[in-house]
């Protein structure tokens, strides 16, 4: 199996220097969530063939709701192997690498001034932000892919565009500032979009308020950010196309997408949130934003059951 | 053996039980389990749906490799029905699923239509697909429509009272399969694809083999895959019933820089192509064809050059 039958069609669109452009691009993916494995092996089917990965985790029967190598036969394997086999299955030839353990701050550097294109793909935001940081400084354009229920946001950041934190309104803490903020009660109830855009369901929002329950995701919100992932990184890689950069993005909502921007209206809402709530007497104050936050979603709790009331019994 | 629900456990965050249940009791038949019709039916089996009928004869051949979710080293050679049935049943060991790895006639589709929700004709062959499509209309059952090219896709569902998919594709309304067959390989039919160069971003040399018939049609992974998933949405849309699904007359045309719903006859440039098949194909009906084949020919040579022109430009050579 040669490289050009392999990816034969592929020359419908771009020329021989462009798919060896893609060829010799080298992916850092960082993080083994649904949309980083589902997202590797779409790459490797681009004909991209140089791959840095790095996961923690085994399959488990959650992620057989979306995740690519998840299988009956495959619950309790590591990810990176699973990966690693379906890429080599497609081209023999990839070369894979990585590890089963998520880089320290030191090593993400290395990592990053190698790569050519950079991938966070971790669930964890603040170390995905990381990640993002990382690839600004070394001046490496990096891809966001991020679904959340029937939302999702997929754009690309280089050294001149806003960073992730301007885009959704997150405050400039440091890794371990960021991670303590994400895990506060007050942060989460900044993310009710995913129920009024997400179309998350009320009863799941408040348990993983509670941390009682994972992110809500679906399978063809997940695949088709990450396709739009993909397209990005053809993009990208081949500089043939000008890719949709920050605060340029694809937006996922509700079964529509567009290309648009990020969401200003959000951004500005969390930053004055910060502003007023993030610090000092502001954070006396936060029981007085749980009655607000309270009385919210009890309201977005009755305008969905109405809604769910309403839905048709048969298809 | 894993519970569905355990399976499923994250869609609850967005369907409600019900809604969940519905998709569980739908089923879809589909006609060719390549690049689109392999790819709806892993991601509809990852969505909780438990009723496939797959129908391919084809086996999985190595350019199948950038695109085709099934296609792998150890796949290849086998048939493309039995590994995307396998793979479903690895995802759901409740799943039925029924596998044709043969050539059906449209009669034996026809019967298999009346037994599921919704169908969806995603074989290589046109004439086929748009048959099946005529027939699921007729039998009453929505059908799903997916046509990817090069970085371009039109994906909508066919409502049984809703318009034809020849009215989106500006296909004409001829009335058997055979007909269908021999016009759509005409040369002149085929030249009605050019809009494949400037707007799907086919390179002119690989267009020119596609329409001498020496090359097959040019597609990536990533549009395949994301015209693959909006379908696969709007078939979850329709069968929960949890959204409005977008359907005949209103249709998705994708882009490399734009994904928007179009409406058929509306302000847009597929329009403009539609209405140019249709009267074209009228025009060739006269005795002017003679005429008009020598203008088209002159106007491929033009196109040909052009584009060339273009390409050369565009590689700085």
């Amino acid at each position: 199996m040669n490289y050009h039958d392999l990816f034969e069609r592929n020359y419908g669109v771009f020329t021989e220097e462009e798919q060896d452009r893609i060829r010799r691009t080298r992916i850092l993916i960082v993080g083994d969530s649904g949309t980083g494995e589902t997202l590797s092996v779409l790459l490797a089917r681009c004909g991209f063939e140089r791959f840095t990965l790095f996961g923690e985790r085994t399959y488990t029967k959650g992620d057989m709701n979306r995740q690519i190598g998840c299988f009956l036969d495959t619950i309790g394997t590591p990810k990176i192997v699973q990966m690693e086999k379906m890429i080599r299955s497609i081209n023999p030839a990839a070369e894979v690498s990585g590890s089963q353990h998520l880089p320290g701050e030191a090593q993400l550097d290395a990592l990053v001034q190698d790569a050519d294109l950079v991938i966070p793909a971790v669930e964890d935001l603040s170390y995905s932000i990381l990640i993002f940081r990382c690839a600004k400084k070394h001046a490496k354009p990096a891809l966001l892919c991020m679904p959340s229920g029937s939302m999702g946001w997929v754009s690309v950041f280089t050294k001149d565009t806003p960073t992730i934190e301007d885009v959704f309104g997150i405050p400039p803490l440091s890794y371990k500032g960021l991670r303590r903020m994400m895990h506060t009660r007050e942060y989460r109830c900044a993310q009710y979009t995913f129920i009024t855009s997400g179309d998350w369901r009320v009863p799941w929002f408040w348990d993983y308020f509670l941390d009682k329950r994972p992110l809500a995701l679906i399978c063809t919100t997940e695949w088709m950010a990450v396709s739009l992932a993909a397209l990005e990184a053809l993009k990208v890689a081949t500089h043939t196309w000008n890719p949709t950069l920050a605060p340029k993005c694809w937006y996922l909502r509700r079964g529509r997408v567009s290309r648009s921007h990020f969401s200003l209206f959000v951004k500005y809402h969390r930053k004055l949130g910060w502003l007023i709530f993030g610090q000092g007497v502001g954070k006396a104050m936060h029981k007085l934003t749980h009655l607000f936050w309270g009385s919210f979603f009890r309201i977005l709790r009755s305008w969905q059951t109405r809604k769910e009331q309403k839905s048709p019994d048969q298809p | 053996m894993p519970h569905y629900h355990e399976l499923f456990e994250r869609n609850f965050g967005i369907f409600t039980p019900g809604e969940q249940e519905r998709i569980r009791a739908s089923g879809i038949l589909i006609v060719g389990c390549g690049g689109i019709g392999g790819t709806v039916a892993v991601m509809l089996a990852r969505s909780g749906m438990e009723k496939f009928i797959l129908v391919d004869f084809d086996v999985y051949g190595i350019s199948n490799m950038n695109r085709q979710i099934g296609c792998f080293s150890d796949t290849l050679g086998r048939n493309k029905a039995e590994v995307i049935g396998e793979e479903i049943c690895k995802i759901n060991p409740e799943a039925q699923v029924e596998v044709f790895p043969e050539l059906l006639s449209h009669e034996k589709i026809a019967e298999l239509i009346e037994r599921v929700d919704v169908v969806f004709p995603a074989a290589d062959d046109l004439a086929f697909s748009i048959v099946v499509f005529r027939d699921a209309q007729r039998l009453g059952k929505p059908s799903l429509m997916v046509v990817p090219s090069g970085t371009w896709a039109n994906v909508t569902i066919l409502m049984p009272d809703g318009p034809p998919v020849e009215e989106i594709e500006g296909v004409p309304k001829l009335g058997s399969y055979e007909e269908l067959k021999t016009m759509l390989s005409t040369r002149k039919y085929r030249y009605g694809t050019y809009f494949y160069v400037p707007v799907a971003d086919w390179r002119i040399d690989y267009y020119r083999s596609f329409i001498e018939e020496t090359k097959p049609p040019a597609h990536i992974a990533p549009l395949v895959w994301l015209c693959s998933s909006l379908g696969a949405f709007e078939v979850i849309k329709l069968i929960s019933g949890k959204w409005k699904p977008v359907s005949s007359p209103r249709y998705w045309n994708i882009t490399r820089n734009a994904i928007r719903i179009n409406r058929i006859n509306g302000l847009s440039l597929q329009t403009l192509l539609v209405w140019q098949r249709k009267v074209m194909w009228l025009l060739f009906q006269t005795p002017l064809a003679p005429l008009l084949e020598q203008a088209q020919n002159l106007w491929w040579k033009l196109f040909c050059a052009w584009y060339s022109y273009r390409e050369r430009k565009r590689s700085g050579g």
